[in-house]
């Protein structure tokens, strides 16, 4: 076990610590490695400056400096599994055509017209070249010229250097990334201990079972820091108390991009005290709507975490065809969440197979998109891979409308009705400032300071 | 109707056929009735938790669980 000699030297929440329990069940579980090390540096207690969330410079800002820099996911692979099939990844006032353009090779190309900047295509789909609806200028799929209507009057465009300027493609666990800088890294290097961590999960072999994305009355990173701490739970889902350790949430920070929360479920709240194992398993299957709430029972010497995760794991096999039976109690039912600087959030574990991606909505400082996509395991043995949920755009402000990502939905409901608030707090601050907690808001404090290294202050 | 008891406040919430909530206070029985955005219809409680007001109205619905199901 790696504890940083930082680790445990500043105040904790009095509960029980999610490596106590890790530990001890992987005395009689396979629990995956990474889960059972902790690695928390004290960044300092400095308050962030409000108007990186408010002020249209700063978001001008990112937009000249961060997005174009930085590796970002485009897409899964899945989304284009065919030749000709491609997506329109728009970040700030950035768009790229991402492509198949042969049968293992993903291209991006920035989206506009060499002639007069048309966007060559508004929204995915699939194509045989990229044709502007304008004047007519067309692009084979490998980003070379194929036709200027009327090449008389175009002397001066040589066709060999009017191909589609590229941005740099990367894969990894079945998505596509993408870096508008020819001279960046590699986004191997840039995952940092990613794959590593996700060899006990990979998301490659995973089907993007749902996505759905909503505009938010809130700044990118305002929705990001919503996500990636769990001491909001006692105030925003309070209803969670009874079977969320919320508050003893271990937080870890990793590189310069990478950082993540385990958040352990079947136990109480230590704000709540304890509570009586019957309660905490019936609480859980009520809420997470597995199985009959009524019917749950917590055996003499057993736990509602141990009730709790058999009856996930046979869900999921049930649910999937797979032998789950061996699956650790941890990513069963655990929250265990990875944060890749700038804007991508995948989930390991099993029971919550979630994947957040938020983005600015164009230069607007006070919007921005978020997408929630679920990954299912895909049975193996399958004829044919199913195809993956198509994006569905969520117009009402009830995530209940989107059906396919379950009880999730009225959690993120409770979310939303927050974010609005702290956008227009934000504005209206006297101290320009934001506090942040030393242990539990760490990732926040965290992902700044790489910001920083873009941005500026 | 669905009632669900907040963990911290000893107080129960009711969702109505009208589709308000209903907050109960276990401690000295005072009621309010509640919008479940938040405001105040009736009753002597004039506080509730805006958030289990949410909670009581969604988690009545049919929604499923998270994890989705491939077969």
């Amino acid at each position: 076990m790696a504890i940083l000699d930082d680790a445990r030297s500043r105040p904790r929440s009095s509960g029980v610590s999610p490596q106590e329990i890790l530990q001890r069940e992987a005395q009689r579980q396979e629990v995956p490695d990474v889960l059972l090390s902790e690695s928390y540096t004290y960044l300092g207690s400095d308050d962030i400056p409000a108007e990186r969330y408010t002020s249209a410079e700063y978001a001008r800002l990112e937009a000249e400096h961060l997005w174009p820099k930085v590796w970002q996911m485009a897409c899964r692979e899945e989304d284009i599994p065919e030749v000709g099939d491609h997506v329109v990844y728009d970040i700030a006032n950035y768009s790229i055509l991402v492509v198949r353009s042969a049968p293992d090779v993903i291209k991006a190309y920035h989206n506009s017209c060499l002639h007069r900047g048309t966007q060559l295509r508004a929204e995915g789909g699939s194509v045989p070249f990229f044709r502007c609806s304008f004047h007519g200028w067309t692009w084979n799929l490998d980003g070379t010229l194929k036709r200027i209507p009327a090449q008389w009057d175009f002397p001066h465009c040589q066709p060999d250097r009017m191909c589609l300027p590229e941005c740099q493609v990367g894969t990894w666990a079945g998505f596509v990334f993408i870096n508008m800088d020819p001279d960046a890294g590699p986004l191997e290097d840039w995952l940092e201990v990613l794959p590593e961590h996700f060899r006990h999960w990979p998301l490659e072999k995973r089907l993007k079972a749902a996505h759905v994305a909503k505009i938010l009355p809130c700044n990118w990173k305002v929705a990001i820091e919503a996500f990636i701490e769990a001491y909001h739970v006692s105030s925003t889902h309070p209803q969670l108390a009874f079977y969320d350790g919320d508050t003893n949430s271990q937080y870890d920070i990793y590189g310069e991009h990478v950082s993540r929360f385990v958040n352990i479920l079947g136990i109480p709240s230590p704000e709540l005290g304890e509570l009586d194992e019957q309660t905490i398993a019936e609480a859980f299957a009520r809420d997470f709507r597995i199985g009959d709430a009524t019917a749950v029972e917590v055996p003499e010497g057993s736990s509602a975490r141990e009730v709790i995760a058999e009856t996930m794991r046979q869900l999921l096999s049930a649910g999937s065809g797979i032998d789950f039976s061996k699956l650790s109690n941890t990513e069963a039912i655990d929250s265990i969440e990875y944060y890749l600087f700038p804007n991508f959030l995948p989930w390991a574990g099993l029971g919550i197979p979630i994947v957040y991606r938020f983005r600015p909505n164009g230069l607007d400082p006070d919007t921005s998109i978020m997408e929630v996509m679920l990954m299912a395991p895909l049975p193996e043995g399958l004829p044919q891979r199913p195809p993956p949920a198509p994006i569905h755009w969520l117009e009402s402000d009830d995530w209940r409308d989107a059906p396919e990502i379950g009880v999730l939905g009225l959690a993120l409901n409770q979310d939303m009705s927050n974010l609005h608030k702290v956008q227009r707090g934000l504005h209206a601050s006297a101290t320009k400032t934001v506090k942040l907690g030393d242990y539990q808001e760490i990732r926040i404090r965290h992902y700044h300071r790489t910001l920083e290294k873009y941005v500026g202050k | 109707m669905s009632v669900v008891r907040h963990p911290y406040d000893n107080t129960e919430y009711l969702l109505q056929g009208d589709g308000t909530v209903l907050v109960r206070d276990l401690t000295n029985g005072t009621e309010g009735v509640f919008e479940v955005g938040g405001r105040h219809l009736s009753g002597d409680l004039r506080w509730a938790d805006i958030h289990m007001l949410r909670w009581a109205n969604d988690t009545a619905s049919g929604s499923k669980a998270i994890a989705p199901d491939v077969t």
